[in-house]
């Protein structure tokens, strides 16, 4: 993509590219997680590069039909299908008329045509209406569900790479593949991955019912953790908990999701993929029908429910339904809405600007309305779909609303919309945020869970390194065609003895004879972050091509990091009394609520900085956030081009 | 079922790469101006560099 794309390519040009890699590890069957792709492209939201990762048999038939990464760039005149047949060994590009326009019965229509007899050995890539009309569009990629006898789908959900398909005029991408073994990716030791691959099944199988219960309720079992650490969002990340929180978590979705397996990929013993099927939703174009909803996840439970004061298991489930059928991304939908209702709340924007809609947090009739309004373009929907960035100036320039206010309370940085963690007490997340490469997604960095949960990483220095090393090595699951779940979310059970709990040493020493078992290339666990590290930083580097990259762009909205307003700071009054009393030694006895406000967001504003300076340092980058010449060397990613952006930037 | 009508406008046979530890060391392009569909061999350096890559 690097050399496909200049320092000026929007993302609407032609030369943008969309890239879907599926590493050298992806498409190992029965390994749990090992069927992963990762898709990439210069985002409508960010205007750098984004990276999501994404399940479905896409990847792996991909590459066993004989491609380790498919390009596409250009812009068809006409709608267009292309067909990767590795059965066949032939490649098609199709123009198509008459397709169904959701995403949702076009995978269905697709995997059947092109292999009406094997629907198993069919995926298809599709995104939809809303991928059309929105900055937010995302990427379903499917898979047949042979127990079910239906196609089902995973979403490459962030930063508007489905916009971009969808701006190509692709509506779909298609592969076909025959059947696959743990021979298919001719490993260097198959009886080394054969040990490997069983013994990290074996203990997921073993130790997820007594831990996460993920095969059973997917990530939903996040919603009560969250809750109780007062991290789930709830009216646009003012709040950390509700008490309604219990209907829309897994004490409900236990009891909804259809029973069978529900792995993304073959053989996978996380399974987390559930789903609903005789759903029947009450708006839209399948109102009334019966139709199987693939979810939902936290992500979406905690952005479509609570962050929008929605406490209802089955409007979630049919916004869920929605933004997969339209090629929406839920995380920036419900983000979004949720930054518009409390607009809304405050008078910032009023039903003369909605249509007339009351976007009062909890009305989920129109949250709906406005979802549909972004699969056709139309009304407020069509301005909601730009996302927050975007909505910011509308609303300052167009409605008089206040831009300083809207600064702190839209959940964005870099553009990209916040996933759904509440930040404020865990200064380490707010850096996983800020500083992560695309944007605040959680998959870069997800530290809450050990500096909240786990209180891992108590001093200063501990989350510094730990937002050195946490990022990079995140970042090898998507360059090797992994899930991360297995990684962390399920660990061994003598893990919390272990010298670093939070890297699950066992585990890494699976990854290490993983990859040396496929490649050949013998590596320790210690090898696996200098992998990852040269593409982080390289990244870091794209970053600064497209005029991104610096210290500046690495910002959070004040609601990240501590509460904006009064009603915020006492609705958790004793912590923050406590916090500016004992850690910042003030005396507070004569202060306002609206004094303290002012006195915490500076220490805590202080604090942030302090934390990039140290993470800056860490990494090796200068404090402006480039990379050195000297770490560029370390990595091996001193390339001709590379040097020329740094020097650009008075870095050399 | 929805009748779809799709009209082939490209079409062409490759011969498929043997995937050696992980890797078919080949990439595909297709360039929706021209309709172009064309396959790149991927560099050993390339490789080991960015491993499975992003892209």
């Amino acid at each position: 993509m690097w050399n496909a794309v200049s320092g000026d390519t929007k993302w609407n040009d032609p030369e943008n590219t969309i890239c879907i890699s599926s590493g050298p590890l992806g498409g190992t069957p029965g390994y749990p997680g090992g069927g992963k792709s990762i898709v990439t492209s210069i985002s409508p939201l960010t205007g750098v590069p984004i990276d999501s990762n994404v399940g479905g048999y896409f990847g792996p038939y991909k590459k066993f039909s004989g491609f380790d990464v498919i390009q596409v760039d250009g812009k068809a005149k006409t709608d267009t299908i292309i067909f990767i047949d590795g059965i066949e060994s032939k490649i098609k590009i199709f123009e198509a008329k008459d397709l169904p326009t959701d995403s949702y019965e076009l995978s269905d229509v697709l995997t059947r045509h092109f292999d009406e007899d094997k629907p198993v050995n069919v995926s298809v890539v599709t995104a939809g209406p809303g991928a059309e009309h929105t900055f937010f569009g995302c990427l379903n990629f499917s898979w047949w569900d042979a127990g079910r006898k239906r196609v089902r789908y995973k979403q490459a959900g962030r930063g508007g790479i489905g916009t971009v398909f969808a701006d190509k005029k692709v509506k779909a991408i298609v592969a076909r593949y025959g059947a696959i073994s743990m021979k298919s990716n001719n490993p260097a030791d198959l009886d080394a991955l054969k040990l490997v691959t069983k013994s990290h099944a074996k203990e997921i199988k073993e130790l997820d019912p007594k831990q996460n219960r993920m095969s059973l309720v997917g990530t939903t079992h996040l919603v009560p953790i969250m809750n109780d650490h007062d991290c789930l969002p709830v009216h646009n990340f003012k709040f950390g908990s509700h008490p309604e929180s219990h209907v829309i978590g897994e004490e409900v979705y236990e009891h909804i999701f259809d029973k069978g397996f529900d792995g993304c990929w073959r053989g996978c013993t996380v399974a987390c993929s559930h789903g609903v099927k005789d759903f029947s939703p009450f708006t839209g174009p399948y109102r009334g029908k019966k139709v199987f909803v693939d979810g939902p996840e936290y992500e979406t439970v905690a952005g479509c429910g609570s962050s929008l004061g929605i406490f209802d298991a089955h409007t979630i489930l049919e916004i869920n339904f929605y933004c997969d059928a339209y090629g929406l991304d839920t995380i920036s939908v419900g983000t979004s809405i949720a930054f518009v209702m409390e607009c809304f709340e405050n008078n910032l924007i009023t039903t003369d600007h909605t249509d007339g809609m009351d976007l009062s947090f909890g009305n989920r009739f129109n949250a709906l309305k406005i979802i549909h309004q972004m699969a056709k373009g139309e009304g407020f929907g069509a301005i909601v779909g730009k996302g927050i960035r975007n909505m910011k100036k509308i609303f300052a320039k167009d409605f008089g609303a206040d831009m300083a206010f809207m600064q702190d309370i839209g959940m964005e940085s870099k553009g990209l919309e916040f996933s759904e963690y509440i930040t404020k007490e865990s200064l380490a997340q707010q850096g996983g945020y800020g500083l992560a490469l695309k944007g605040p997604q959680h998959d870069e960095a997800w530290l809450i869970f050990l500096d909240m949960v786990h209180n891992f990483m108590p001093t200063f220095e501990d989350k510094a390194e730990a937002l050195h090393w946490f990022p990079m090595f995140r970042t090898w699951f998507g360059l090797c065609g992994l899930c991360k779940l297995p990684w962390n979310d399920i660990v061994p059970e003598d893990n919390k003895n272990t010298f670093e709990p939070a890297k699950v040493a066992k585990h890494l020493g699976w990854y290490a004879d993983f990859f040396s078992a496929v490649t050949g290339r013998k590596s320790g666990p210690e090898d696996l972050l200098a992998m990852s590290e040269g593409v982080y930083n390289f990244q870091r580097v794209f970053n600064l091509k497209m005029g991104f990259g610096t210290r500046e762009h690495d910002t959070v909205p004040y609601r990240a990091v501590g509460p904006v307003t009064v009603e915020e700071y006492e609705s958790r009054q004793k912590r923050y009394d406590d916090q500016l009393k004992e850690k910042y030694d003030m005396d507070i006895r004569e202060m306002s609520s609206k004094d303290k406000v002012a006195a915490l967001r500076q220490k805590r504003e202080e604090q942030y900085e302090q934390l990039k300076d140290a993470v800056y340092a860490r990494r090796g980058w200068t404090q402006n956030g480039i990379p050195t010449v000297k770490t560029v060397k370390r990595l091996g990613i001193d390339f001709p081009e590379v040097m020329e952006v740094l020097k650009k930037n008075g870095v050399e | 079922m929805k009748q779809i009508h799709l009209k082939e406008i490209k079409a062409i046979s490759y011969e498929k790469a043997e995937i050696k530890k992980g890797y078919t060391d080949q990439s595909l392009r297709i360039n929706l101006d021209a309709t172009d569909i064309t396959i790149h061999p991927i560099e050993e350096k390339v490789k080991n560099t960015f491993i499975g890559g992003k892209g």
